[in-house]
């Protein structure tokens, strides 16, 4: 019975999308996979969308050498919620929830390249939450950043700022 | 989908680790943006090229004495802070948490931030202290968010540029320092607020809403905010856990967005509930969208008998259609809802009688059985809508 209820309720609540009129873009990735996507969802990439502009329309194929084919599904994940409204904090706590120290990363940087704000403001919030509290070598591990200070050096700099580095968390594991 | 996408052989670590390490300025910037002031200043010794970036990142500060291992340590980061950072520039956010803090430590913090021209003011308290009264006649100020502070001493409020204030487990003393408080931004757009308490009730003086007429839109989860005050929102967003002591007469003009939770936790604040939402779509003309979320499990059907009100606990079709349904309502969401009643006649009233509705959409309660769900479905698919494009969805 239940079953009945639900698939009766589904055929109903599909919602007649309009037959799209409009070409589909397709963006391809660093590895060359081709996503095709609504051009509604190329306006929230302003990167794309000004493509677009500047050849007035006719040039529909846009190569995105700086992204994988591994993160563009996610970005694309990211803009269709985002136009349907439907960016809540549940959803973006299951988004980030599957992904790794380093595809947040990734992704930071694929959202600058493509300037889109709203994801770009968002991965920076996760990545604050990631390195808020922690060691300066987690910190130092997390974005790969090699430490160019002597011994000596940073032993003055942890002196003259001992004020902030009071009840730091222990280090988690490194998750990659 | 995701999983079943080809993985390609991807970019080698050891360049991806470079181009890393080389995060471009402005994204070093933006990730400081967003982290509590302790730990972007912490960012200064991981290497040569961060270390210069948290003295010119000081535009938005967020203070957490969590993070700190006392309020001692607290406190001096704090001091210090205040005297490295690059003072020439203004501070236009700051953030305060803080679980113990003396209201004489609190001054200095608001004083600071308040010296310092701050636009955006959060403070976030775990335990209930008096707000330093120079908060209150800030020029800059254009967002202000506090939680947990005590309004005791007739304050003197002029905050000409204020914008959005949300206000949460406020204590005001008498009545009047809350009205103070809002009439003394005359031109604040956006007004939430949430628990908060009169400690000495008295009566409420004439109310002038002309002061406060730029609001658009409100969140309001509380009994102190006047509806009246309400009268030009665009957008209104009312959380009743009781039914609302005073039922204002006057029309919400602009009104176009209207989400409603109904959360009764004792079974007799219900019993108004439909009459007053008749009244209020009577008081609502160009209603477009109108959200109904039912928390409570009370249902006036099932409440014992209080014969003199017996019918005007129920919901009844108004004698005179109301103007929003007529002219103005595309978008009806009734959100965890349970088929009784009053509840079903109210959604086919809606249906019925709203010309332009394009969606009407059910969220059933989780907890329905199938078969009062199928019910259901069938009572309100055949119901006849008068909007010829209205579609019926259950999500």
């Amino acid at each position: 019975m239940a079953e009945e209820v639900s698939s009766q309720m589904n055929s109903l609540s599909i919602s007649e999308t309009n037959p799209s009129s409009s070409a589909t873009i397709s963006l391809v990735s660093g590895d060359d996979i081709v996503f095709k996507v609504e051009p509604t969802i190329a306006k929230e990439m302003e990167t794309v969308q000004s493509f677009i502009d500047e050849t007035d329309g006719k040039i529909t194929t846009i190569p995105l050498p700086n992204i994988s084919s591994h993160d563009l599904p996610y970005v694309i994940e990211y803009c269709e919620k985002s136009i349907a409204g439907k960016i809540t904090k549940e959803f973006e706590a299951e988004f980030v929830k599957k992904l790794n120290n380093e595809e947040v990363k990734e992704l930071f940087l694929a959202a600058n390249y493509l300037n889109i704000k709203k994801l770009l403001d968002f991965l920076s919030q996760v990545i604050a939450d990631r390195i808020a509290n922690k060691s300066v070598e987690y910190v130092r591990r997390y974005f790969g950043i090699e430490n160019d200070f002597t011994p000596e050096e940073e032993a003055k700099l942890r002196e003259e700022l001992a004020w902030t580095f009071t009840g730091v968390d222990p280090d988690d594991e490194d998750e990659n | 989908s995701m999983s079943a996408m080809s993985r390609r052989p991807r970019v080698g670590i050891q360049q991806k680790e470079d181009r890393l390490s080389g995060l471009p300025d402005v994204l070093i910037d933006h990730i400081l943006s967003f982290l509590p002031t302790k730990d972007a200043v912490a960012t200064s010794i991981l290497s040569k090229h961060w270390k210069p970036f948290w003295r010119a990142q000081q535009l938005k500060l967020y203070f957490d004495d969590r993070s700190f291992p006392s309020t001692f340590a607290f406190l001096q980061f704090f001091s210090s802070f205040m005297d490295m950072r690059d003072n020439t520039l203004p501070i236009l956010s700051f953030h305060l948490i803080c679980q113990s803090l003396s209201y004489v430590d609190f001054h200095r913090f608001a004083f600071e931030a308040i010296m310092n021209g701050v636009e955006n003011l959060t403070i976030d308290l775990f335990l209930p202290t008096r707000l330093p009264p120079l908060v209150l006649t800030s020029l800059n100020l254009l967002v202000l968010k506090l939680k947990r502070v005590t309004l005791n001493n007739a304050p003197n409020v002029e905050l000409p540029s204020l914008k959005v204030l949300h206000l949460e487990s406020v204590t005001f003393t008498y009545h009047e320092y809350l009205e103070r408080l809002v009439y003394g931004c005359p031109i604040l757009e956006e007004l939430e607020t949430k628990d908060l308490r009169v400690e000495i009730p008295n009566m409420y003086p004439p109310t002038d809403i002309s002061t406060i007429s730029n609001l658009i839109r409100a969140n309001i989860s509380d009994y102190l905010i006047q509806f009246e005050w309400l009268h030009n929102v665009e957008h209104l967003h009312l959380h009743l856990n009781r039914n609302p002591h005073s039922v204002y007469s006057g029309v919400f003009h602009k009104l176009t967005y209207l989400d409603i939770i109904f959360n009764f936790d004792h079974e007799p604040f219900a019993i108004f509930k439909w009459q007053w939402l008749g009244k209020l779509l009577q008081n609502t003309p160009i209603l477009q969208t109108l959200i109904i979320h039912e928390v409570s499990k009370v249902h006036v059907d099932v409440l014992p008998s209080f014969k003199e009100w017996d019918l005007e606990r129920e919901w009844s079709d108004p004698k005179i259609v109301p103007e929003c349904l007529l002219s103005h309502l595309t978008t009806c969401s009734l959100e965890n809802y349970s088929p009784i009643n009053c509840e079903l006649r109210f959604a086919k009233y809606v249906m019925q009688n709203s010309r332009l509705l394009s969606s009407m959409t059910i969220q059933s309660d989780k907890l329905l059985d199938a078969d009062a769900n199928l019910q259901m479905f069938i009572d309100l698919s055949s119901c006849p809508r008068i909007s010829p494009t209205c579609k019926l969805l259950f999500v």
